[in-house]
């Protein structure tokens, strides 16, 4: 902005942004504002960039233009800021016609503006009457007056400075009164100066230099020797110092000093080389001193070093503005100039050699061009906040950040983390039960809560009836018999058609002359269809005339007893109908779960509603209830948890449709958007974890809750991660308790859920809707990726109906919901896990690496073995959805979305899980996802590790390499869950343990650590399952039906009993569980055992007797390699190799094995360790070996 | 009200040379940006509200003070803005992969049409696309519009006179969508305010049929600079919130109830007895993200929050050095 008033002029700051001239004919009142462009209309300029684009879509930001300047094609508009309509430029505000002329002005803070005339006067205005025109003049007095300043302290007070004996303090307040001169009329000085801190010290130059008195003590307090000096300025914040400018030509300086030593100046700065004729010294800002010299230039420089900061050309008087920081005033001869800290301008303009310094520099584009910011600029201090309550600040001048946890709504979050808690104790103490509200629901099954919400009218009633009754005993006692002889009568149409045997016709025959009650008798003697016949039609004869009596005698002769619902009025009394006499199971729409629903939506009543399931219509109830958010998610936690409540949208993923598709409408939209709130709020508070607990009830398709589940996808520590993999490790250990049956847990996660699935087979799980809260920890790292399907794992999302099916995550698919695996049956295990969609194959880390999968078709191992379904994957590739086998669609995890530019690696730096994969179905069903489920590649949020023994990053092995046969190779042995070793004792159960094997198998060396490397397939043919990142925590990802075999479902077993695996991956396998002697096991599910019965091996454990020769040799070498490896290492060590002898005793290796054992033991007991890891890893990836005596043998090489 | 508690904070240091201007978290809560009077910006991990130890990213390029820096929206990427003394305006991106090889930050966009310097930068909501606004002293606002053929499109103009300090965006969905059924045409709203150094506050809306910008307000009652300026995020009702924070020691809270309504000034009051008037300059206001507490930064060391009452008025809850 330049501004410029074309005024000769004496020039004064005033308040604001106010100024005022006095020149020849008129004292005027100028407001800055006037002078600032127009800005009604903003012009818009293309500025196009010189390159050429070369990425497409939303590659907005994608060429770095480094050192690549935009080029100003055009510079943008701008509207001329000095002229007006008119031509003239701004006018002043308020004007005083003068007519002698001006030799100084000042304007003070008390609203008045005083002037010295050439004439040897001092006049003394209003400045408001001056605005408002009218008469503002307050009086005149005849003193020279040469200079004049109000006191910056002290505003009422004007000192003026007219020569030697000619210095007076004029009292505004008194315009008229007179003056005082200080020192008795002895000061002499031309410019008066206040100093700015202390009111009372003023300081005076002149033609013998300066002098500064003090006016309380009346007296001269020091004199600056030097020449004539034109201008005095005092330090804006430090009372003693002060700056003196020389007028004289051939020393031309600006001294300061220090009134402490004043016998010469501190400092002596020659910037100028004709007089200096002002001085301004920053009031913001003291390094800031402008000073201006006969010359021509303004110069603008530290204050303390001297340094120049900016510099303009011109002549005049300089004055910093009190109000405007870093604006200044140039007073000159033809016009007054106002200049802004900075312009840029001329620096841009291409100052080719022709052109003169001088035209740039009186160019439009004018300013101080201050090299430096002032103090004024800036933040001094700043706070600003982050995702999750954070608030983040800075204090002025520092160079450190605190970032901080706020919490403002506290009792809000105290009640979450009541409402979580009880979520995750679920039945228990604590549990949902306790929160004290819909007590009701925990009242044991339907028929009791109805005969309780129908009260006592039943039962008096009842009462009454069998009072009555009793009464009538005797009715039934009036039967008799008649033994009078008849004729049949063949001319009546029933009699013959009866001699003819034609019941159908009797009927008929009775029905015409309206013999309803033998119609209807007779018709029992016939088939069922002519009962029915003969039924409806008696109900029908008289459409539409039934009495009430009637109508319900037909409905529940009929079966129709969704005519009650639709028809019947006064609900309580339907609902005693529908209680009593709804289907068990079919028809379906007969049942009383149905019946309730569909009387849900004919009366809106509370109850009738939580009978009925209709969550949809409660969340309006609840939501409108006092108790605000919070109350209605209690409400909905304790519903979902007693009733077991399943929604059945949960699972739906996004669908893959184009916009034109009508997508089917949410039936619990609102549920959801409720849901979401609360999850805002949470998150809001910093409560990422829980809020993540009820994400998962809101489908991943929902539209409205993708943003939030990116950000908080996005968000997941991988501390959480640990943490919630430890419990969700324990969890899964409860999971496991595969108790045959069904309740296979539907879920994926092994959590509390399991637990309480596994100890009340039947459904309606406590649990039924709550996810795992532990393992929301994963999931919701797994989840909350972005885009990460959903819900979790742990949203049971089909089939309401007992167990759960695993609740695809989200996406899923494949697995055949109904009940999976419900114990028993198992076999066919449904699809474990929602295998997410495939993945799209990603190239990174080697997902899609597993090699070894191409041969493994669940090798049959062991002889015997059902050819386990094992590891569909084992041949699939990693992204095919479960296959036929049934399960164990891959699951890789769903393709993360979200993630862009390079997933920041989960912190394990190894593929990540992504979070949610397969969720092995619960019970332990193995997914023996092949690995491969690369894509989870760094699930930002997942990082989970996977529960269990997460060998950087893989997801808990669970996935055990399933032995052929049936055995499975354990992934990892669920945290925890000692799964027997998998029935059949485990005998050739090479355990794999997945996982680590992995690891170790120093395969994919350098690979990345794809822990899923090559599966280990060639273990047990069964590719890990899942290392989805979820690895299901911890569940061993069975591949659930992998066999029904052996493990039947669930039951993880696989051999892996013991704890899970400490994570760590140092190749240490989760030891096996001892082969057959199942180390710590805990519970193997005995269960299982009983169902598939691998074969019992031919020699019992431990026996080396039967060794065949030409494996004795290779094991010596191993026993004597293993001895030599003493103490606690040997013991683990040896733990792990037992199974291997026991398959050499029992000749139950394949025979690729025996050779690469053969070939291994030789190259040991050379000590040629390169040969033998390198067989070692030859067989891996071949398939020959089971993970745990593979790992350990490794082990023995290394040793070597 | 229910107590705010706020946790405790181990300070993290950020090496910088010289003083700050700005903090701020990315979208995530994960990384922080910081700048400096030192030239430079930083970039840190941040994990569980502690910077990691692993030393953050330095970037330069700026030869003055850097005054702010604002993230983008992650949906276009790893992307920061920084302004500074210098008069620009700089656009840094993040590349995945080791700096060997290309990755790291880098800067690939420089604005460098103001000719004073740049004192503020804000992204537009992010459904509005890649939009960049930013306060100049020379008085103007630039908005650039970054296309995703790598070309930008830059609107500049006169805001106020003698500099503009700040510049804050209007939630992009239309003030009540919460409440009232929203077809899927409504347009997004295009609009944003600054704060000047004449001492006012402006709104200024997007005109499609005219392709430019807009002066739609002036909300006067400061009484010397107005420092920053923020729009409060949507919390779905009907009425809109602008908070602003002046040389003259107040902070304004300006709400409008409905389109129709004018804004109306309240001033915060710190001390509680009516003057209004905090203990120094203030010099930040920012609203939480669900647009409910308002964070004040006072030059006096101490940042304060506030809330709504139920009958309107605003408390302190809390304060903290900051």
């Amino acid at each position: 902005m330049l501004t410029t008033i074309p005024r000769t002029a004496a020039f004064s700051w005033g308040p604001g942004r106010q100024l005022v001239t006095g020149s020849e004919g008129a004292l005027e009142i100028w407001d800055l504002l006037d002078f600032e462009s127009k800005s009604s209309n903003a012009s818009t300029t293309t500025k196009k960039s010189k390159k050429p684009a070369e990425k497409s879509g939303a590659a907005f930001f994608d060429e770095p233009a480094v050192g690549e300047e935009q080029e100003d094609d055009e510079t943008p508009a701008e509207e001329d800021a000095e002229v007006d309509d008119e031509g003239e430029g701004p006018k002043p505000r308020g004007l005083v016609r003068e007519t002698g002329r001006f030799l100084n002005v000042a304007w003070g803070a008390a609203n008045v503006i005083a002037a010295g005339m050439e004439g040897g006067e001092l006049k003394l205005w209003d400045s408001s009457k001056i605005l408002s025109g009218e008469d503002a003049l307050l009086a005149t007095h005849q003193r020279p007056v040469r200079n004049l300043q109000f006191g910056p302290i002290q505003s009422h007070l004007l000192a003026t400075g007219g020569g030697p004996g000619e210095v007076y303090i004029w009292d505004v307040n008194t315009p008229d009164g007179a003056p005082y001169a200080p020192t008795n009329g002895k000061a002499d000085a031309e410019g008066v100066k206040w100093n700015r801190v202390v009111a009372h010290v003023l300081g005076g130059v002149g033609s013998s230099g300066a002098v500064v008195w003090d006016l309380r003590g009346k007296r001269e307090v020091v004199r600056l020797p030097g020449g004539r000096m034109s201008d005095l300025e005092w330090c804006p914040d430090n009372a003693t110092k002060v700056a003196t400018a020389c007028e004289d030509d051939a020393t031309p300086v600006v001294q300061l000093w220090d009134l402490r030593h004043a016998r010469a100046p501190e400092q002596v700065y020659s910037h100028h080389t004709l007089g200096v004729r002002s001085l301004s010294w920053n009031a913001h800002d003291s390094t800031f001193l402008l000073s201006s010299g006969k010359e021509g230039r303004a110069v603008c420089f530290n204050a303390t070093s001297g340094e120049t900061l900016g510099e303009v050309i011109g002549q005049g008087v300089v004055s910093w503005s009190p109000s405007q920081p870093g604006l200044a005033a140039f007073a000159g001869d033809s016009a007054v100039r106002i200049l802004p800290p900075q312009n840029l301008e001329r620096e841009k303009e291409d100052i080719g050699g022709g052109e003169d310094f001088f035209d740039v520099a009186s160019s439009e584009g004018e300013g101080l061009g201050l090299t430096q910011a002032g103090k004024w600029m800036g933040s001094h201090g700043g706070a600003s906040w982050g995702f999750g309550g954070r608030l983040v600040s800075f204090a002025p001048e520092g160079k450190s950040v605190k970032i901080r946890h706020v919490v403002w709504e506290g009792e809000k979050v105290e009640r979450a983390q009541r409402l979580v808690d009880a979520i995750k104790k679920g039945d228990g103490e604590g549990g949902l039960k306790d929160l004290g509200i819909l007590s009701e629901l925990f009242e044991g099954d339907v028929k009791t809560r109805v005969a309780k919400l129908l009260g006592n009218d039943q039962d008096e009633t009842e009462v009454e009836e069998e009072e009555k009754a009793a009464e009538d005993d005797d009715f039934f006692s009036s039967t008799h018999t008649d033994s009078t002889p008849y004729t049949i009568d063949t001319t009546d149409p029933v009699s013959r058609a009866l001699t003819k045997g034609d019941i159908a016709r009797a009927v008929k025959a009775c029905v015409k002359e309206g013999r309803w009650t033998e119609a209807l008798l007779l018709a029992r003697k016939g088939s069922s269809e002519l009962l029915d016949e003969t039924e409806k039609l008696y109900f029908s004869r008289e459409a539409g005339t039934l009495s009430s009596s009637e109508s319900l005698v037909r409905s529940v002769v009929r079966g129709d007893i969704g005519d009650v619902v639709r028809r019947g009025e006064g609900w309580r009394d339907v609902l005693s109908i529908v209680s009593r006499f709804a289907a068990p199971t079919e028809p379906k729409e007969e049942t009383f779960p149905v019946l309730v629903e569909q009387m849900g939506e004919r009366w809106s009543e509370e109850q009738l509603w939580v009978l009925g399931g209709r969550l949809d219509k409660l969340v309006d109830v609840w939501g409108a209830g006092d108790d605000g958010l919070e109350g209605l998610m209690e409400r909905v936690a304790v519903f979902r948890g007693a009733t077991g409540f399943v929604d059945p949208d949960l699972p739906r993923q996004a669908s893959a449709s184009t916009e034109d598709e009508e997508l089917p409408k949410w039936k619990f939209a609102k549920l959801y958007d409720k849901y979401l709130e609360y999850v805002d709020v949470l998150v809001g508070q910093g409560k990422e974890d829980d809020a993540r607990i009820f994400l998962e009830f809101v489908p991943a398709a929902y539209e409205g809750s993708k943003a939030i589940r990116e950000r908080l996808g996005v968000r997941s520590v991988p501390a959480n991660v640990a943490a919630s993999t430890a419990s969700a490790r324990t969890t899964v250990k409860s999971g496991y308790a595969p108790s045959t049956t069904t309740t296979a847990p539907a879920y994926g996660n092994a959590g509390a859920s399991l637990s309480s699935l596994a100890s009340q087979p039947a459904p309606p799980a406590t649990f039924g809707g709550y996810p795992n809260p532990y393992q929301n920890g994963h999931a919701a790292a797994g989840f909350a990726a972005p885009t990460a399907p959903t819900t979790g794992p742990y949203a049971p999302a089909a089939p309401p109906t007992g167990p759960y099916a695993p609740p695809p995550h989200a996406v899923s698919t494949s697995m055949p919901p109904p009940g999976p695996y419900n114990a028993s049956s198992s076999v066919a295990p449904p699809a474990m896990r929602t295998a997410p969609p495939p993945p799209p194959k990603r190239d990174n880390q080697g997902w899609n690496d597993a090699p070894v999968l191409k041969n493994t078709p669940a090798p049959p191992r062991k002889s015997g073995t059902p050819a386990p379904i094992t590891s569909p994957f084992a041949n699939q590739s990693p992204y095919d959805r479960p296959s036929s086998r049934g399960l164990m669609g891959s699951p890789p995890p769903p393709p993360m979305r979200g993630v862009t530019s390079p997933p920041p690696p989960p912190p394990q730096g190894g593929p990540s899980r992504p979070g949610s994969t397969i969720q092995p179905p619960m019970g332990g069903r193995l997914t023996p996802t092949q690995r491969p489920p690369g894509p989870y590649a760094p699930p930002p949020v997942s990082s989970r590790p996977p529960s269990g023994p997460s060998f950087s990053g893989m997801p808990p092995p669970q996935q055990g390499a399933f032995t052929a046969g049936g055995h499975f190779a354990a992934p990892v042995p669920p945290p925890g869950q000692g799964f027997a070793p998998p029935p059949g004792g485990g005998r050739g159960f090479s355990v794999p343990t997945a996982g680590p094997q992995f690891i170790d198998s120093g395969l994919p060396a350098g690979g990345p650590p794809n822990p899923y490397g090559p599966p280990p397939p060639g273990q047990s043919g069964f590719a890990p399952p899942s290392q989805a990142g979820f690895a299901p925590p911890g569940q061993p990802g069975f591949s659930p039906t992998a066999q029904p075999g052996p493990y039947g479902p669930p039951t993880v077993q696989s051999g892996f009993g013991g704890p899970p695996p400490p994570p760590s991956a140092a190749g240490i396998v989760p030891p096996p569980p001892g082969g057959p002697s199942g180390g710590a096991r805990v519970a193997p599910p005995p269960k299982a055992k009983e169902e598939k019965k691998p074969e019992p091996p031919k020699y019992p454990s431990g026996d080396r007797s039967h060794i065949p020769d030409r494996l004795r040799t290779a094991f010596e070498v191993f026993e004597s390699e293993l001895r030599r490896t003493g103490g606690a290492q040997q013991r683990d060590l040896e733990k792990r190799l037992t199974p291997l002898f026991d398959a050499m005793n029992c000749e139950t290796l394949k025979s690729s094995t025996e050779d690469g054992l053969r070939v291994m033991s030789q190259a040991m007991a050379a000590h040629d360790r390169p040969a033998a890891l390198a067989l070692h890893v030859e067989m891996l990836t071949r398939g020959d070996g089971d993970v745990s005596w593979m790992t350990a043998l490794k082990q023995l090489i290394v040793r070597l | 009200m229910a107590p705010t508690t706020v946790s405790d904070s181990v300070p993290i240091e950020t090496s910088h040379e010289d003083m700050i201007h700005d903090a701020q978290l990315d979208y995530y809560g994960k990384r922080l940006a910081t700048c400096s009077s030192d030239r430079s910006v930083k970039v840190f991990d941040v994990i569980d509200g502690d910077a990691q130890r692993s030393a953050g990213h330095t970037l330069k390029g700026h030869t003055g003070p850097v005054w702010q820096v604002a993230w983008a929206h992650p949906k276009f990427g790893n992307i920061l803005a920084s302004c500074s003394y210098d008069g620009k305006a700089l656009i840094w991106k993040e590349q995945p992969g080791p700096a060997a090889s290309g990755g790291g930050w880098s800067k690939i966009k420089e604005h460098t049409l103001h000719t004073a310097s740049v004192n503020s930068v804000s992204w537009a909501p992010h459904e509005l696309g890649a939009i960049l606004a930013c306060a100049s002293s020379d008085g103007k606002v630039s908005v650039l519009t970054f296309k995703s053929d790598g070309q930008w499109d830059a609107a500049m103009f006169p805001a106020h006179g003698i500099g503009c300090n700040a510049v804050s965006w209007a939630p992009p969905h239309p003030p009540g969508s919460l409440i009232s059924p929203q077809s899927t045409t409504t347009p997004l709203t295009k609009r944003f305010v600054s704060a000047g150094c004449d001492n006012l506050v402006k709104i200024w809306g997007y005109r499609d049929d005219a392709q430019s910008w807009v002066e739609e307000e002036t909300l006067e009652g400061h009484t010397d600079w107005v420092r920053d300026v923020a729009w409060a995020p949507s919390i779905g009702l009907p009425r809109s919130y602008i908070a602003t924070a002046s040389q003259d020691r107040t902070v304004a809270i300006w709400t409008k109830d409905s389109v129709n309504d004018p804004w109306v000034k309240t001033q915060l009051d710190p001390s509680g007895v009516g003057s209004g008037k905090f203990a120094d300059v203030v010099w930040r206001v920012s609203w939480s993200l669900a647009g409910n507490l308002l964070a004040v930064s006072c030059g006096d060391g101490k940042v304060t929050l506030w809330k709504e009452s139920i009958k309107g008025a605003w408390e302190c809850v809390s304060d903290m050095d900051s």
